[in-house]
């Protein structure tokens, strides 16, 4: 009896969620459903997934796990590809493939790091700037002016050389370049949205600052900030690796693609496999974020829904 | 607007690199340094004062034009600015020149031909463009091109030993110019052959970038009723695209290209290293790697200022191709 009580609580408590989510449930299956008709956005998601299935198993699909830290067999040094080593010998002896699978674990997660980190900055901001108006809008937005009028790759480089050149600076160092673009777009939603009745309403109601920004601007203003978090997981790929390939990011025996492209450098021409297959994997993932950023933007901007 | 952003970007970036770990004295005494000599260096540089102090010592400098002396060139940063800088000028320009010539009429077919062949290989290609990393497309080109068919000079900006015989005369310092005049053919031959692969690596990444946004602003504007009822009056497809549509789709499109184009003056750090182009990215790399301060201040203070001029002649533009735009 009480089982099914149970089940029947669990059941209608998971009506009740339908009950009050029933226009965004109606959202996201229309989202889905217009995904569905575009195959770019689908080639986007099924390269993602690929990805994410990559660097969740890595340690069971990479032949060599091991290669990935801090194994060296120096007797088969920068092997051309051949059976066993699909994609070659580093100079250490370690197998390619191995490194780049593991690699997309890395790259996954600084993706995300980086997009992560200036979404939490810059969407309070923005949200926070809208709002209030006036004097503390001014401030934010002058700051942010000063970030953004300033080449963003020269300032990540500067920040992640005077912390000290390593991965995780390279990570912040992007992210304190990219906030600012959220919270200009964030700011922009608020604004509209700011005048719309049932803000009015909320303040009307005396709910809290807080509680708007959090509650009800935010939620509200999230289509863009999704359209371009999608968009900028994959440069933030591309930046890091920059950074690395300059000696301003990850430092060897780091399987960051980026690394790999730039200490494979070292031995071209001969060795050309030990520099081109990293290139392919980064310019695989960006294009793999780009189709999806560009697929939800033609779903989730009104301007171009029909 | 250009005063405000320089103050706040000189704060930023002065806070940035007085405040780190690393100690610019002590990679000037080097590793054996005693703590005498590096409080020495530190008095002599100025580094013992409070950090505000500092920054007005700085500015006042700045401001009669001394940038101080570089750490590692150990040549006033100003002069070292002025001898790399005409390097990224040249190549930038030359690349933001071909993509222009390219990229917007190919905007505009791709945007008039939407959803056939060729409008599906055209985002193709812009999106491989997008999404591949300049630096590795050097590689691959240089691996190609120079390494494999030996047809062009891996790096540089000029062959030394074409110079050794033909000295350039210094001019305006963009050598494809210099040697023009002066009929300096076997270097101006040399200074071609040096920039087409630098070159073409840039062309590729900004077309990218270019004829994504002229097709996609064209598509908006095709979509508008004036252009409906121009061709319902019959008028030539020509006209209505090249005089009708394409002025009012390209201000996006010029905002796009001035915006990159001051970004990548500012350095076009990757493929200025890939090549070994001798530009202001090169430059700026350089002192990076090894704590140049003085210089990484003048180098991200010149930055700052290209960008904000160029986004000012951007704002110019718009009221040249839209009359409807009017300042002051």
């Amino acid at each position: 009896m009480r089982l099914i009580e149970v089940l029947i609580r669990r059941r209608s408590s998971l009506n009740s969620f339908r009950d009050t989510h029933a226009h965004q449930l109606r959202e996201l299956r229309f989202i889905l459903h217009q995904l569905r008709r575009s195959p770019l956005s689908l080639a986007g998601i099924g390269i993602i997934l690929t990805l994410v299935c990559l660097a969740v198993f890595a340690p069971y699909i990479a032949p060599y796990p091991g290669d990935a830290f801090y194994d060296m067999h120096p007797d088969k040094k920068l092997l051309a590809p051949q059976k066993g080593h699909w994609l070659g010998t580093d100079d250490f002896g370690r197998d390619m493939l191995s490194r780049i699978v593991f690699g997309t674990r890395l790259s996954l997660m600084i993706g995300i790091y980086v997009t992560g980190l200036a979404v939490m900055v810059g969407v309070p901001l923005g949200a926070i700037a809208g709002l209030s108006g006036g004097r503390l809008d001014e401030v934010i937005m002058r700051v942010t002016d000063i970030f953004l009028s300033f080449p963003p790759l020269v300032l990540a480089m500067a920040i992640s050389a005077a912390l000290g050149p390593n991965l995780i600076n390279a990570i912040i160092a992007i992210s304190v370049t990219w906030w600012p673009w959220y919270t200009r777009i964030v700011r922009g939603q608020t604004l509209s949205l700011r005048e719309q009745p049932f803000i009015e309403v909320a303040r009307a109601l005396a709910v809290s600052k807080r509680r708007i920004v959090f509650r009800h601007l935010i939620p509200n203003s999230l289509a863009p900030v999704t359209v371009q978090a999608s968009l900028d997981v994959g440069y933030a790929i591309l930046w890091t690796a920059a950074l690395s390939f300059v000696g301003l990011g990850a430092k060897p025996p780091v399987a960051e693609w980026g690394l790999m492209i730039a200490i494979g450098r070292r031995y071209l021409p001969d060795s050309w496999w030990y520099a081109t297959s990293p290139g392919l994997a980064i310019m695989i993932t960006v294009l793999g974020f780009n189709l999806l950023g560009d697929g939800l933007r033609d779903v989730l901007d009104p301007r171009l829904r029909r | 607007m250009l005063v405000p952003v320089l103050l706040g970007v000189s704060v930023v970036m002065f806070f940035i690199t007085h405040v780190v770990p690393s100690s610019p004295a002590r990679l000037i005494g080097g590793p054996h340094a005693t703590e005498e000599t590096i409080r020495q260096i530190e008095s002599e540089l100025g580094l013992d004062r409070p950090l505000h102090l500092q920054y007005g010592i700085y500015i006042r400098k700045v401001l009669s034009g001394d940038f101080g002396i570089s750490i590692h060139s150990r040549n006033p940063v100003i002069e070292d600015l002025k001898n790399y800088f005409p390097a990224t000028f040249e190549l930038t320009s030359l690349a933001m020149l071909i993509t222009l010539i390219i990229g917007i009429p190919l905007g505009v077919f791709s945007a008039t031909h939407k959803d056939r062949a060729a409008d599906h290989a055209t985002r193709l290609f812009s999106l491989s463009g997008v999404a591949m990393p300049l630096f590795w497309l050097g590689l691959l080109l240089q691996l190609l091109l120079s390494s494999y068919f030996k047809l062009l000079p891996v790096g540089g900006r000029i062959d030394p030993l074409v110079t050794l015989l033909h000295p350039i005369r210094h001019m305006s310092g963009l050598y494809l110019i210099d040697t023009l005049i002066t009929g300096n053919w076997p270097a101006f031959k040399s200074a071609v052959l040096h920039i087409i692969l630098p070159t073409t690596t840039l062309v590729y990444f900004l077309l990218a970038t270019l004829t994504r946004m002229s097709r996609s602003s064209m598509l908006e504007i095709l979509r508008q009723d004036y252009i409906r009822n121009a061709m319902a009056d019959g008028l030539p497809e020509k006209t209505i695209f090249y005089r009708y549509a394409l002025r009012n789709a390209l201000i996006p499109t010029v905002t796009i290209a001035g915006l990159t184009y001051g970004l990548l003056l500012g350095g076009d750090f990757l493929v200025e290293i890939i090549y070994s182009w001798p530009g202001l990215g090169f430059y700026a790399v350089g002192s990076m790697a090894s704590l140049d301060f003085p210089a990484i201040m003048g180098v991200t203070m010149l930055v700052a200022v290209i960008f904000v001029t160029v986004n000012l002649i951007v704002d110019i533009l718009y009221a040249v191709l839209d009359p409807r735009i009017r300042y002051g």
